[in-house]
């Protein structure tokens, strides 16, 4: 596995090169935004712009980048395997089709350990220099944006192993996308409708912005604060959980021979 | 693993595809020699090749490898044998050194020595990008890679196809000094027929997904030759004595399979010796029995 291990890090490390560099080139941008409000042109702005300016900065910094290097930092060389026929001559060598997807994993976790802890440091850097006060469970949350994007990243490659055709993969991948941010957009909507309509309203009226309040306190804070409570550990299961699925579903889809 | 009398058996290998059919192949590759799987295009030789390295899946039959089945013994026949492809299946971004590095960690038995002494060997460059390989030096990489983590059985689909003959000489070479190992054995696919004749013990020829003939080279081409008569005189010869005959204005080429027989019972007739390239071209008209 460690062979197999190699080859997806030479293939892909340009692709992460790039990532890394774009990371830098945000954080330079960071850097000149915060020396442009102490000796710069930002500094003749007023103070709510200013520290609008900033806010917009530090969160960049503490999740923009983090969001960059993620995205970045995995990925998959299967589309590459079928176009160098690699696929076929891996079924040759003494691998089994476990070893060939833990291998992509197995990087990939590498990967999510590093820009963990690249992005810890990042915020550190962030709440030094934007003088915020440091707040230990980031780590937690980045974490879970880590690891979203992680499940994401291995379902798409689980389309490539099961379709053997990046363009293919990449159409129903965008379907399913699309399916979700519908069905998420749509099922918010019932729900905000049925709570409107609860309150004896229609959905066309014009609202008081007691309902709306009403609807933030009664019925989305609940959930918020549910995952805030516990819910973290039914987040990271759900991703380990999804990860592990798309994980024996690769294996089961490289099993299937072509013809 | 040593007490195995066959590198390769295959018994009633069945493959079937919308259009075409691998039927029920049969034929064994005996240890410490190189048997020459020839045919045209399509006709099933990397079918069955890809049965055989399990890149596809049989319906059908019974495939061994050193004396074990392929199916429960995967892992164990993979760590002996190479495969070389007529294309070459190693991304165009790496080098030689990078594919030292990964293959090393998946043959146990890779040696690195020996790889880099073939690349030298071979004048080929270690930090050269694969995407400025010649076809030539692509195929001499792929060798090189087969022939350095001690595989005892090579098999090879069209892999000196589109090499000039120089290059072809230079790994045939290659494949006999290989084979002065006698426990080592190759399987080779090709359409260029004269390399087989420099250098296959044996000879498998498949059709339209049927095995034709199989069995030592040597055999083949003593039993056949080309009986050349005249048109009177063909018009006498039993058709069951020929396989097809090539007719012209000048008189008719037959492909005989038995020249023994031939001789005897058309006693006087011309008999040549058969090339295996005429044997293809016959047999693959055996169904018109009459061409020109």
């Amino acid at each position: 596995m460690k062979g197999l291990i190699i080859k997806e890090f030479y293939l892909s490390r340009k692709l992460r090169i790039i990532g890394l560099l774009l990371y830098l080139l945000l954080l330079i941008f960071a850097v000149l935004v915060k020396l442009s409000i102490l000796y710069g042109n930002l500094g003749h702005l007023n103070e709510g712009a200013q520290k609008g300016a900033e806010n917009a900065v530090f969160y960049l910094m503490a999740f923009g980048l983090p969001f960059v290097l993620y995205a970045s930092q995995f990925n998959c060389q299967i589309a590459s395997d079928e176009k160098a026929h690699f696929r076929t001559y891996s079924f040759t060598l003494p691998v089994t089709e476990k070893q060939t997807v833990s291998s992509v994993y197995v990087l990939n976790l590498i990967m999510l350990g590093a820009v963990t802890v690249i992005s810890y440091i990042n915020y550190g850097l962030a709440c030094l220099v934007y003088d915020r006060t440091f707040e230990p469970m980031y780590l937690i949350y980045i974490l879970g944006i880590g690891g979203i994007i992680f499940t994401f990243s291995h379902g798409r490659y689980t389309l490539f192993y099961r379709f053997r055709n990046e363009k293919k993969a990449n159409t129903f991948f965008t379907v399913i996308c699309m399916a979700i941010y519908f069905g998420v957009g749509g099922g918010f909507m019932l729900w905000m409708s049925s709570y409107i309509e609860k309150q004896g309203y229609s959905v066309g009226d014009d609202l008081p912005n007691e309902v709306m309040d009403g609807f933030w306190n009664e019925e989305l804070k609940r959930p918020l604060q549910w995952i805030e409570n516990n819910g973290w550990w039914v987040i990271i299961l759900a991703i380990v959980g999804l990860s592990v699925l798309f994980w024996y579903l690769s294996v089961l889809a490289l099993k299937r021979r072509g013809n | 693993m040593e007490n195995y009398e066959n590198a390769i058996e295959i018994q009633g290998l069945t493959k079937r595809f919308d259009g075409f059919t691998l039927d029920g192949v049969s034929f064994n590759v005996p240890k410490g020699s190189i048997m020459g799987f020839i045919g045209q295009n399509g006709a099933g030789k990397s079918t069955t090749i890809n049965a055989l390295l399990s890149i596809i899946r049989p319906d059908e039959g019974e495939l061994k490898m050193f004396g074990m089945d392929v199916k429960s013994h995967e892992q164990e026949i993979k760590k002996n044998i190479s495969a070389v492809f007529d294309e070459l299946p190693f991304h165009e971004q790496l080098n030689a050194k990078m594919l030292d590095k990964m293959l090393r960690h998946i043959f146990q038995n890779w040696s690195s020595e020996t790889f880099f002494n073939y690349l030298e060997r071979f004048q080929l460059p270690v930090k050269k990008k694969f995407k400025d390989f010649s076809k030539g030096m692509k195929m001499k990489l792929q060798i090189a890679a087969a022939l350095s983590h001690g595989a005892k059985l090579l098999i090879m689909d069209e892999a000196t196809t589109g090499l000039d003959p120089i290059v072809r000489n230079e790994i045939l070479d290659i494949f006999l000094e290989y084979l002065q190992d006698e426990e080592n054995s190759i399987l080779m696919s090709s359409h260029i027929t004269s390399d087989l004749e420099k250098i296959a013990d044996s000879v498998t020829f498949i059709d339209k997904g049927k095995i034709l003939l199989t069995g030592y080279k040597d055999d083949i081409l003593a039993s056949h030759g080309i009986m050349k008569l005249s048109k009177a005189d063909y018009a006498n010869v039993d058709k069951a004595d020929f396989i097809s005959a090539r007719v012209t204005d000048l008189g008719a080429e037959l492909m005989i399979s038995d020249r023994a027989m031939c001789e005897r019972k058309y006693s006087g007739a011309v008999i040549d010796p058969a090339t295996l390239d005429d044997i293809m071209v016959y047999y693959v008209n055996r169904d018109k029995k009459e061409w020109s």
